[in-house]
């Protein structure tokens, strides 16, 4: 069972923030899927115009499908990208727990930009959200 | 049921209200029987749906079943409800397949789940195939065989919908999930079966939707079918690699038998593409036939993708399959091609910052470099990756090992040594100046220490490391003299450096601080505040275009300076980590120091670090000796001893031996002294380094006052005793002395002359031994006493009151005071009645 999360930050140099996967080989395998699915994030985004308000308009849904991977996406307001994949095995994931997933994961994040000595754009390099990453993606697998 | 035509050939509004009543009525009626029979229908098909729980029931006679009622909407051009019915199918097999991977298998699945034999790829040319059709009758289709037929049911359906690009996504999902589905079941496919499968589907859906849109349209929509298009270019390159046609040396037998196997089970071309010159049929065979074959094919397919991909603004898809195509052209030993897209992609991560992709595309550089015999470009890759951190340990080594055993190559034919920049081998981090204020005097030691982080991963044997020295002076700058760099150059003496993170996008930490300043802005009239801001000072700075700013990763051209003035250090091992090394140099010329370059030398190989930023400078004196001689206390009184004292500052004079202060005698003037005069030696910075006895001879004219021997920039304090012994016949001069003008200013009613002391200046002029103009000191001496006498009569005595006012701060005891008389006249008595007690 394959699992990665990413987190990318806002434009415009796109680089990733955060990435997780279990397990760990393959992980360049990985880093490049999520590199490559921010080209169909991009193209979403521009399409979906500037009206980004609607909780539901945040959750980019199945970003492109491979042969082995899901690759699914979600967008904040301030244009962070948050990138799931997921083994295409892994058929008992619902959309809607992706989405809620990616609601956990938009919160925690949220929570790191609370924190007063945290810079935007740094890498995150936080205990409580390797928790919860850990948390979510061990209840996939 | 029956209608009633009146007059059905007249043409009279009558018949045509008859004709109009038959029609409704006959559209009515037939609808109802549509409706009552589908409804049948469909009540019986859900009947039989619900015993597919039972033992016994097969999903192929379903699937007849359910197809008919498909057929029936189709026929009625009720395409939307045909393809409903498929869709159902499709969705119940899958729930089935899925069922069966959790462990709930059907009965029927099973035969499903036989080895795959033909891999013929899907055929959309026809609306019904009726070949696979029958198949399915017979219960004796395979999984793939269902999953095409079904395919190509609905592709039918959604072209007569026109929704072409619907057929695209859905083909991409249909095969993806086929081949999940055999792997869910556990089928056993020979390797490359599939990846033949796929591409000939892929190729053919692409025909078909060709075959049904204009060009336009299609290049309107290319961001629907590009999915397609990389799919069939990896499919084709991973049969390459397994027939091993993508080899320096060709296939071998057993790539051959593979081929052969691949190729049978294709079968016959299926008469539906026979006639197609260019059918996905033809090109797969065409393509495995040969290795040159293979290489066209593939590379107009990956051509064709990476086009589109640009086309559509998806640059980093596009990087990826360019990364795919170098793969093969390394390969196939052209590295000079690999070399283009590598970069490419190189350039694309860098400047997102992803580090990891950064690694493993720069690896593959390497080995790129290499081959084409780039010797710069892979010393500096290999550098770069021998301090990369995520590569391991091991991997590190091997590339830095690279580079030194180039470097220790022989020095042939004293060829151009190879200049590489300094931020991928190691850092500057911080400098310190010992004197701390990086001030020294001509002749002084300054030493430098640097601290430098080494990327390596193991310990680097240096040959040598330089400071490259830019020297400048400034003439007629105050800030530049002796005096004013010992007294105002203050600093802790240590330089940090900003660090290069790499990694993270170029762009974000080459960005300088924003250096903001206050204005205001004053009225002139009356001083009041107009407006207030902030400016910012170095906006030029910030704005400086991306472009121009040098890459961390190919620098154009690296020039070391020529510089007259280098410092060096010989012979060191730079540990991996952090390391201190330390220059020491000698001034010798004044004037200022900037460091502008550093230079390691590893055999022929050097790393520069082509600017130090912040700029560090020191500065170097020379000072000429001088003489100074200031009174202890306040003012100098005349009359008594007074101290003085004498600082020698030598500057870049060294007393030898014999040098000697020689002062002019003035007979009002003599000059007192110990034997045990002592004389201290400082050092430049206060430091008391000896002692040593004055030698003082005095003679009728000069007092000689030899010097102890001292090194320049050093001081040479005594202490000497003068008195000024003021003849009676000169008059008191009363002049203020300059103090009493600050005190005339602030209290201008006041006029206190009667406390000013009267000053007299007495000129010393003083031969120095290193300079052959004699210094003329001159010394104020303060008269301290202010003398009255006024003669005062009481009848016919006379009285001679003599005052006498202390100016001075200094108590005096006056004692023995007589009245002399000068003249020559014996009968005047003075009788003095004071007391001889009483003080003054």
């Amino acid at each position: 069972w394959l699992v990665l999360v990413g987190v990318i930050c806002s434009l415009p140099q796109n680089y990733p923030l955060y990435i997780r996967s279990i397990p760990a080989e393959n992980e360049l395998k990985f880093h490049y899927t999520v590199h490559t699915s921010l080209d169909v994030v991009d193209e979403k985004i521009s399409a979906m115009g500037k009206a980004l308000v609607d909780q539901r308009e945040l959750y980019l849904g199945l970003l492109y499908p491979t042969e082995d991977y899901k690759v699914y996406g979600y967008v904040t307001n301030s244009k962070v990208k948050f990138v799931m994949v997921v083994d295409s095995s892994n058929t008992a994931l619902r959309d809607n727990e992706i989405r809620s997933m990616f609601r956990k994961l938009h919160n925690s994040y949220t929570d790191i930009m609370c924190n007063p000595f945290y810079n935007p754009g740094d890498r995150i390099n936080s205990r409580t959200f390797d928790n919860m990453v850990n948390s979510m993606m061990m209840q996939v697998c | 049921r029956c209608v009633v035509l009146s007059d059905p050939l007249k043409d009279s509004s009558r018949s045509q209200e008859s004709w109009n009543a038959f029609l409704t009525k006959l559209r009515t009626l037939l609808l109802m029987s549509f409706t009552k029979n589908l409804g049948k229908f469909e009540d019986d098909m859900r009947t039989l749906r619900e015993k597919r729980t039972e033992p016994g029931w097969s999903f192929c006679e379903y699937f007849m079943v359910q197809e008919e009622l498909a057929f029936v909407f189709e026929m009625l051009q009720q395409f939307e409800d045909a393809l409903v019915q498929y869709d159902e199918l499709d969705a119940l097999f899958s729930q089935y397949v899925v069922n069966f991977g959790a462990g709930d298998g059907a009965n029927w699945l099973t035969f499903f789940c036989q080895p795959v034999r033909s891999w013929n790829g899907l055929i959309l040319r026809k609306p019904i195939d009726m070949e696979k059709r029958e198949l399915i009758q017979n219960q004796e289709a395979t999984l793939l065989d269902l999953r095409s037929y079904l395919f190509s049911r609905q592709c039918t359906l959604l072209i007569f919908l026109q929704r072409p690009w619907e057929v695209s996504q859905r083909a991409l999902e249909l095969l993806h999930n086929c081949v999940q589905e055999l792997k869910l079941l556990e089928v056993s496919v020979p390797p490359g079966a599939l990846d033949c499968w796929v591409f000939l589907s892929c190729l053919e859906v692409l025909q078909r939707i060709e075959g049904c849109c204009d060009r336009a349209q299609i290049d309107a929509n290319i961001s629907h079918t590009v999915g397609l298009w990389s799919y069939a270019t990896e499919k084709l390159k991973s049969l390459g690699y397994l027939c091993g046609l993508v080899s320096e040396k060709g296939p071998n037998s057993e790539d051959l038998n593979r081929t052969v196997d691949l190729l049978a089970g294709l079968g016959a071309e299926r008469p539906e593409t026979a006639n197609a010159s260019q059918s996905p049929y033809k090109k797969l065979k065409e393509a495995l036939s040969s290795v040159e074959a293979f290489e066209k094919h593939y590379l107009d397919l990956s051509h064709a993708t990476i086009e589109m991909y640009t086309n559509i603004g998806r640059i980093r898809s596009a990087k990826l399959v360019g990364k795919d195509l170098a793969e093969f052209y390394m390969r196939k030993k052209g590295p000079q091609k690999a070399e283009v897209y590598l970069q490419g992609a190189l350039k694309t991560y860098l400047a997102e910052g992803w580090a990891l992709l950064v690694t493993h595309t720069r690896k593959q550089l390497a080995e790129c470099q290499k081959h084409l015999g780039q010797i710069e470009n892979y010393l500096q890759t290999s550098s770069l990756l021998a301090g990369d951190n995520h590569l391991s340990e091991d991997e590190r080594k091997s590339f830095c090992q690279e580079i030194l055993d180039f470097a220790n190559q022989q020095v042939e034919n004293q060829g151009q040594k190879v200049t590489l920049p300094m931020h991928s081998f190691a850092q500057l981090k911080t400098l310190h100046f010992d004197p701390p204020n990086a001030v020294v005097h001509v002749g002084g030691k300054l030493s430098i220490e640097l601290t430098l982080l080494s990327q390596m991963p193991m310990p680097v044997q240096v040959d040598q490391m330089a400071i490259h020295v830019h020297f400048s002076t400034e003439k007629n700058s105050y800030r530049k003299t002796a005096e004013w760099l010992t007294k105002h150059k203050t600093s802790n003496g240590v330089i940090n450096f900003p660090s290069e993170v790499a990694g993270f996008p170029v762009s974000r930490n080459n960005l300088p601080a924003l250096e903001l300043y206050e204005m205001y802005e004053r009225s002139p009239s009356d001083n009041s505040l107009n407006t207030a801001g902030i400016i910012c000072k170095n906006v030029h700075m910030l704005l400086r275009r991306q472009e121009s700013s040098s890459s961390l990763d190919m620098p154009s051209g690296v020039t070391l300076e020529d510089g007259a003035h280098v410092l060096k250090c010989n012979n060191l091992i730079l540990e991996p980590g952090v390391n201190k090394i330390t220059f020491n140099t000698q001034a010798k010329e004044p004037g200022t120091y900037t460091l502008r370059q550093l230079c390691t030398s590893l055999g022929k190989v050097q790393f520069v670090l082509l600017h130090i930023y912040p700029i560090v400078q020191y500065d170097v004196y020379s000072q000429e000796p001088q003489l100074k001689v200031e009174p202890m206390t306040d003012s100098l009184l005349a009359g008594i001893p007074q101290r003085v004292k004498f600082t020698v500052t030598t500057g870049h004079y060294t007393m030898k031996n014999g040098d000697a202060l020689q002062l002019s005698n003035a007979d009002s003037m003599p000059i007192l002294y110990h034997p045990e005069s002592k004389a201290m030696i400082y050092s430049n910075t206060r430091e008391k380094i000896s002692e040593s006895s004055l030698r003082i001879q005095s003679s009728e004219k000069i007092t000689s006052i030899s010097m102890p021997i001292a090194p320049a920039y050093h001081v040479i304090e005594f202490e000497l005793e003068v008195m000024y012994l003021p003849s009676a016949t000169e008059s008191a001069v009363e002049k203020e002395n300059t103090t009493s003008k600050e005190v005339h200013r602030k209290n201008k009613e006041k006029q206190k002359q009667e406390n000013c002391m009267a000053t007299v200046d007495q000129k010393v002029t003083i031969d120095c031994p290193w300079s052959i103009y004699s210094t003329i000191i001159a010394l104020t001496f303060c008269i301290p006493f202010n003398a009255k006498h006024s003669l005062l009569s009481a009848g016919k005595r006379k009285y001679v009151q003599v005052c006498v006012q202390n100016l001075s701060e200094l108590s005096f005891q006056l004692s023995d005071n007589s009245l002399k008389n000068t003249a020559d006249c014996t009968d005047l008595q003075l009788v003095p009645l004071n007391l001889e007690s009483q003080q003054v």
